[in-house]
């Protein structure tokens, strides 16, 4: 069983900036009130959590850092690679843009311990 | 208080009326093009201002022979700035020129000084805004993509320019106003060329630029006081993702590299930026420095289907 989220249908077909303050359907707004929520629900239940990238006009870089790497410096890094299963094929290079974010802030983390 | 008095009052109330603003002519270029003649151009801004900030303008536009959508955007920019200053114009001799002028709404920030021909006319899409507007960003896409190709259609293009445009109008929060909290206003074009199936996108900000607002190490910073470096190396640097953003996040910065990992993969053809002195033609490579700075930050581009 799994949990399944689309972006373009449970959010916004037009996904815009980084942050609340630049404009609508930005990435934190996404992470706060889309995603994380399906994230806690997904390791609370066990399952994982299927995110479908298609349908939606684009993606800009600063939206998806902010959702995905944004969550990566909240939670542990690793857990979100293993619940977490990203598709995409309109464009499937995001798949691997958004997993880089992850793994930065995976890094960035190890990093400042390490100082 | 005696008369004496009241009269002096009344005097030094008494303000002595503005000179009455004359119409001075202002001939433009004949490449009305940032992108093939900025240098030109941007002494026409110049012009502009100086001789806008106390008279009207009228532009004499009958020699003209070539004339782009960025500079049309980067016009309006500027005359949004006057409003306190009319500014009319007359029509080009040139039929090109001509018709790409009555299509791009141009007479909507222009009076004209000759009765317009009907026709279709603003063809090219036009927004400005001081917020990141995903849905003017869709807008100006299906716009462009159905003049020039006739029916929507998804693409690889149409996804890159989207991300453009987003992480443009983002840009405005983040440098262009060189602090937090104050926003620039940008504006941004659509025309879809559907004799060249293309459709040719700008975007333009009237802030500090690019390079007031980027993070250098003291190192850089000395290198660049003793004269190594100059804005056109810099900007090959901040595309190459080499400079690190102003907020000295390390994940902050991407969307400048994306913009240019997207004309290097092809899907944003044709990329022109010109930010204060460097004007750089990305495909070919070439990044140059320019005698008269352009006020702002000017993306060009163009997507086939």
């Amino acid at each position: 069983m799994a949990i399944n989220l689309s972006i373009a249908k449970d959010f916004s077909e037009t996904p815009g900036p980084r942050s609340r303050e630049e404009g609508k359907f930005s990435g934190d707004e996404f992470r706060e009130e889309v995603l994380q929520p399906a994230f806690l629900k997904a390791i609370g239940t066990g399952q994982l959590l299927e995110i479908d990238m298609d349908g939606a006009v684009g993606y800009a870089t600063s939206f998806l850092e902010s959702a995905f790497g944004g969550l990566a410096r909240e939670y542990d890094p690793g857990k979100i690679i293993e619940t977490i299963r990203l598709t995409c094929k309109d464009e499937p290079s995001l798949v691997n843009e958004v997993v880089g974010y992850i793994r930065e802030a995976r890094d960035e983390k190890v990093q400042r311990r390490l100082r | 208080m005696s008369d004496l008095q009241r009269r002096t009052r009344v005097k030094a109330r008494y303000k002595a009326p503005r000179p009455k603003r004359k119409f001075v002519d202002l001939p433009v270029p004949a490449k009305f093009s940032i992108i093939n003649n900025p240098e030109e151009m941007n002494v026409f801004f110049q012009k502009l201002a100086r001789r806008g900030a106390s008279n009207h303008i009228s532009l004499d536009l009958t020699g003209v022979s070539l004339i782009t959508t960025e500079a049309i955007a980067a016009l309006t920019a500027k005359l949004s700035s006057m409003r306190s200053t009319t500014v009319r114009g007359n029509l080009p001799v040139d039929n090109c020129a001509r018709q790409v002028l009555l299509q791009s709404g141009f007479f909507e920030h222009v009076r004209s000084v000759t009765p317009l021909p009907q026709g279709q006319l603003g063809k090219i899409k036009e927004r400005n805004s001081k917020q990141v507007e995903a849905t003017t960003a869709r807008e100006l896409i299906e716009c462009g993509v159905s003049q020039a190709f006739g029916n929507l259609i998804k693409s690889d293009a149409t996804r890159a320019t989207y991300m453009a445009l987003i992480e443009l109008m983002g840009n405005t929060h983040n440098h262009a106003s060189g602090k937090r909290l104050e926003v620039e206003p940008w504006w941004a074009t659509a025309y879809g060329d559907a004799v060249r199936k293309r459709v040719c996108y700008s975007f333009l900000d009237t802030g500090v630029g690019i390079f007031k607002s980027v993070k250098m190490s003291p190192f850089q910073r000395t290198f660049r006081k003793l004269g190594f470096g100059n804005n056109a190396q810099l900007l090959k640097e901040i595309l190459a993702g080499l400079i690190e953003s102003r907020t000295g996040l390390p994940y902050r910065g991407k969307g400048l590299p994306t913009i240019y990992q997207k004309s290097q993969g092809g899907d944003l053809k044709s990329l022109f930026i010109i930010a204060n002195d460097v004007f750089a033609d990305i495909p070919n490579g070439v990044y140059r420095t320019l005698e008269t700075p352009f006020p702002g930050t000017l993306f060009y581009w163009e997507c086939e289907e």
